[in-house]
């Protein structure tokens, strides 16, 4: 075998390598906006259901008004500064399983999963 | 550019005010050789860069797991192998009844791509490895081209060093039977 050389046949387009790390950051930014997007839109109806729930129970029916533009600021302030974790806003969800499913289909909508899919890495 | 160590570049990725330098660090520093290792896998370029970003990604999303047992390099090769075994998994589960038609596409590819140059001993040694099965085939690559010990190997594919060399030792005697039968 040592015979053939071992020369690299696989060659890349002009540039490929200069704009890679650029890409990546670019990606993982995207992806991460995509996540805190698909929380922010449950728990938002997280929180408007729970404060439905304490005026009911409270055997007061009163016309709330939420300003829409305050509960977006106040759960981004929650989100941003990591108060609230990803576990927090599943545990507030009616159906933490849809928003996971949403995450799941966001990222990884191209792939079938199969059994082996769910094998263990051990990571070093 | 000095050449940042292991330690350095966790302590880095690691610091908030820091994390996104210590990240692009990291990818400019093993970038070529994680693409070249999934590229020999998967043969097309625009594949071979949706999993090398993959790859980089998934270790920054997971870099709080990484224990230290083993050197960073180690694990971004654990990472891109396991990306390329599975990627090739459902590709062919996916598009391919026969996995026959697999194969003579990606010898195609080989034989007709602009990003592919080489000689033609060369081309005829990448497509006897197509021949073999995916994980035998990555375990030659990372012998025969990648030159890692077996220990280093054992590492990255969690398989003993004795099922290693075995697999290397019969994917040598398949490629040379394959290349004299051409």
């Amino acid at each position: 075998m040592e015979k053939f050389s071992k020369k690299d046949i696989f060659k890349t387009p002009e540039g490929y390598f200069d704009s890679l790390s650029e890409n990546i950051i670019k990606r993982h930014e995207g992806e991460k906006v995509r996540q805190i997007s698909i929380f922010k839109k449950y728990a938002a109806v997280a929180v408007l259901v729970l404060g439905f729930g304490i005026y009911f129970l409270n055997g007061t029916i009163k016309p709330i008004s939420f300003e829409a533009n305050n509960l977006n600021y106040e759960i981004d302030m929650y989100i941003n500064s990591d108060f609230w974790q990803a576990e927090d806003i599943l545990l507030l969800a009616e159906n933490p399983n849809d928003i996971l499913d949403e995450i799941i289909m966001a990222e990884w909508g191209d792939y079938s999963w199969g059994a082996d899919d769910f094998e263990d890495d051990i990571w070093y | 550019m000095a050449v940042l160590s292991d330690k350095e570049l966790l302590s880095l990725i690691k610091n908030p005010t820091s994390r996104e330098q210590g990240f692009r660090e990291l990818i400019e520093l093993y970038q070529r050789k994680v693409y070249a290792l999934i590229r020999k896998m998967v043969i097309i370029h625009e594949d071979a860069d949706d999993l090398t970003q993959i790859t980089f990604i998934k270790a920054f999303k997971n870099i709080e797991r990484f224990q230290g047992n083993s050197s960073l390099f180690t694990w971004l090769y654990r990472i891109a192998t396991n990306e390329s075994l599975n990627f090739l998994a459902k590709k062919k589960k996916r598009f391919f009844l026969n996995i026959n038609d697999h194969e003579e596409l990606m010898k195609g590819h080989i034989d007709s791509s602009p990003l592919v140059d080489g000689e033609v001993i060369e081309k005829k040694l990448q497509k006897a490895l197509l021949t073999l099965p995916d994980k035998q085939r990555l375990v030659f690559n990372l012998k025969y081209f990648e030159d890692l010990s077996y220990e280093e190997m054992s590492k990255i594919t969690d398989t003993s060093v004795g099922s290693l060399k075995a697999s290397y030792h019969h994917a040598v005697k398949k490629i040379e039977n394959e290349l004299r039968s051409e």
